[in-house]
């Protein structure tokens, strides 16, 4: 199918084009031609207003319910879900039933991305069903294919466990990701601890939860050596200790919840179980610190830690409710409505684009003529609302259902395939 | 003002002081209803209530329901000690079976913090909280605030020192709302662990010795220790906490000052409270109870009447 792209302003440091406003032509998996002269055939014009294009996205905390859970997220409805989000590929957490940790469990989640323009990443467990404390056969999985080591939804408790690994993982200079939470300062905790909690008669779990590990793990990282990824931050002096990390030359990188650049612990004076998530929604102190660490270059990546929930998990008394949002399809819009004059674009694209294909170790894509294209459309002036109709998650479990927004993901293209926002598919 | 701002009673933090004095004035009429020789009014004869307990209760349980009985109106009452979700019940399954059968207003106990909220986004009945895990207990603090009125007129400027298991207690909680809208102040005291890390942001003092808090206040409210509530360990033993933080005679005869002494039940002897000021003519624990039955009747009365503009 042949494509033409009008007035797309291209945001991609690498490319000749960066930063200026092109037409595209797309044909037989390239991109032909830019700024071609004279009347195009096209089968399909893409034309919005404020269009803009960057190599495509890449979501590095994802949680699907497939296997196991697959009515509240099946591999296809992820895919969906992430696709119509602007990824072109997402970085899976192990947490499913049966844990992903054996090679047939990599190939499985491996054999979904041959027709898919969002290429499924799996993680595998470092510990046999993410118990924390028997180390899983890694060598193996990451010769099948898996490209991060992770627990996922559980904290590594285990010093020793997290030494070895890291040590163990370094013959193939293999990641390890933690979700920083101290088990025993978290138990029965349901939200930030502080005066909305102290309020609501809620047991808190304390910003101390989290950087007490964050301190032991920079240590354990500078006796072991080895890279360390750090997963869903929240706390502003969690910010300040992996920027005084990365300064002394530690391989330390980290990523945050896009919930949490956006929401406070206050969100849950109703009780509304929507804003239930780990680590907690903290306080306008920590939004700001996260903010300032994403401008600054301390926190690389922007996720969407989509956990998807239906109601069976979410309508229910607040301490029985699970913990998770999910919103892989609104990454763009939130930012643009929350956080666009705060984070510059370029700066959020490198979150969610450059800096966690760095990370993972994954090829860095350009947009140019004659390359097969990789990048996703999205326009900054696209008014739509976020709701029941055009949720293509099987769950949820978003505070921001029914809002309305003015920045879409128009189309992504990879993997010699396309997706398509339906104004385009339509007509 | 004749009418509540609210249509639920979840919490005392949704209430505005007119709410609680409005509460109060209604209570001092129905008081001396249930001290006439017939103690029933017809207020609520159209209204049917259901109490549903999901955690075990004596006294709130029978205030409300006397309370109920004394407006005339149809009471029906479900309790269970086991979470009904343990049974494969949802909360909004059972609750939702019980309105099917035409019931106007929900007294509930739960054990979970926010349960009276959650019911109330989800059905049409008016919901009156009866506890809620850690959270509030609204009609305790209104009948205790109510309890000291009756002794020293206007709270305004008056301290009050809650004493004991703040951190488990949603009696605490809705006292220092209830206590802070009327003009007290609040101080609270027990041991460390005891105390929510955050407790002063609520706008109350806080103390870690007894002596220290009985020396400052006019009214001491001293909380049971709700060891069925704490997940986790606290405190090293009964003992040492009877010892420490214990209200004792002889303790409150060495203040040099007489204070009122409350206690929101059931109270375990010996361990916060010695019997000898538990039945000390400084206790109004009785009075308490009592006036439970007058302001839960005000509270219904009032919900039913908002209910019916």
């Amino acid at each position: 199918m042949r494509t033409y792209i009008k007035a797309v302003k291209i945001i991609n440091p690498a490319s000749t084009w960066h930063n200026q406003t092109i037409d595209m032509l797309l044909d037989e998996g390239q991109i032909i031609d830019v700024n071609p002269s004279g009347k195009v055939d096209a089968d399909l014009i893409i034309e919005a207003k404020q269009l803009y294009a960057s190599p495509s996205w890449v979501d590095m905390r994802v949680f699907s319910g497939e296997p196991g859970e697959e009515y509240r997220e099946d591999f296809e409805s992820l895919a969906k879900v992430l696709e119509a989000g602007g990824f072109g590929a997402a970085l899976l957490m192990p947490n499913t039933n049966p844990t992903i940790q054996n090679k047939a469990d990599i190939k499985t989640i491996l054999s979904h991305n041959k027709s898919h323009v969002c290429q499924f990443l799996p993680s595998a467990a470092i510990t046999i069903n993410c118990d924390g404390e028997n180390l899983n056969e890694m060598l193996d999985v990451f010769q099948a294919g898996a490209q991060a080591f992770t627990d996922g939804a559980q904290p590594l408790w285990n010093s020793d466990i997290l030494v070895k690994s890291l040590q163990y993982l370094q013959k193939f200079d293999g990641l390890l990701i933690n979700f920083p939470q101290d088990h025993k300062l978290a138990l029965f905790g349901q939200m930030n601890e502080g005066k909305t909690s102290t309020g609501l008669g809620l047991k808190g779990i304390p910003h101390l939860a989290e950087e007490i590990v964050i301190q032991r793990d920079l240590e354990l990282l500078q006796y072991a050596g080895g890279k360390l990824h750090f997963s869903c931050i929240s706390s502003a002096k969690s910010v300040q200790m992996i920027k005084d990390a990365k300064a002394k030359g530690l391989r330390v990188t980290c990523d945050v919840n896009i919930h949490h650049l956006i929401l406070d612990d206050e969100y849950l004076e109703s009780f509304d179980t929507n804003y239930k998530v780990l680590p907690p929604l903290r306080t306008q102190k920590d939004i700001k610190a996260l903010i300032d660490g994403v401008n600054e270059g301390v926190i690389d990546a922007i996720v969407s830690a989509h956990q998807p929930y239906d109601q069976d998990h979410k309508k229910m008394e607040f301490d029985l409710a699970e913990f998770g949002i999910m919103g892989a399809q609104i990454v763009l819009p939130l930012y643009h409505k929350f956080l666009s004059d705060q984070i510059d674009l370029e700066t959020f694209l490198a979150c969610i684009e450059s800096n966690p294909r760095k990370i993972l170790k994954m090829k860095q894509s350009k947009i140019e003529k004659g390359v097969a294209p990789d990048f996703t459309l999205f326009s900054l002036d696209e008014k739509w609302v976020f709701n029941a109709e055009n949720n293509l998650s099987k769950s949820d479990n978003s505070p921001f259902l029914n809002t309305d927004f003015s920045a879409k993901v128009l189309a992504v293209f990879n993997n010699r395939t396309q997706y398509l926002d339906s104004k385009f598919t339509h007509s | 003002m004749t009418n509540l701002s609210v249509k639920h009673l979840l919490g005392i933090k949704d209430l505005t002081a007119d709410d609680i004095q409005l509460i109060f004035q209604t209570a001092d009429h129905f008081k001396e209803v249930i001290n006439r020789p017939i103690k029933k009014v017809p207020s609520l004869r159209d209204i049917t209530i259901a109490n549903i307990f999901f955690e075990n209760s004596t006294r709130t349980k029978l205030s409300f329901e006397l309370a109920e009985k004394r407006l005339s109106a149809d009471v029906v009452n479900f309790s269970s000690s086991n979470s009904s979700v343990k049974k494969g019940e949802t909360l909004l399954d059972t609750v939702n079976n019980i309105l099917s059968m035409k019931v106007d207003m929900v007294v509930m106990r739960h054990s979970s913090a926010g349960a009276a909220h959650f019911l109330s986004r989800h059905i049409e009945a008016n919901i009156v909280n009866a506890g809620d895990g850690t959270h509030e207990h609204p009609t305790q603090a209104l009948l205790d605030t109510y309890s000291i009125r009756e002794q020293i007129q206007d709270l305004k400027g008056k301290k009050v020192a809650i004493i004991g298991d703040i951190l488990h207690s949603r009696v605490a909680l809705s006292n220092i709302y209830a206590l802070k809208k009327l003009g007290a102040e609040v101080l609270v005291c027990g041991p460390a662990t005891l105390l929510p890390k955050y407790i002063s942001e609520l706008g109350v003092a806080v103390s870690w010795d007894v002596k220290e808090a009985l020396e400052w206040c006019d009214v001491a409210n001293i909380l049971r220790i709700q060891l069925e509530r704490q997940q986790l360990k606290y405190f090293p033993s009964l003992r040492e906490y009877s010892l420490y933080y214990g209200v004792n005679k002889k303790l409150l005869d060495s203040i040099g000052k007489e204070i009122i002494v409350m206690h929101p039940g059931p109270i375990n002897r010996g361990v916060e409270i010695s019997s000898d000021v538990a039945d000390s003519k400084q206790s109004i624990i009785l009075n308490q109870v009592e006036n439970g039955v007058a302001i839960r009747m005000a509270v219904l009365y009032l919900l039913a009447q908002k209910r019916q503009n």
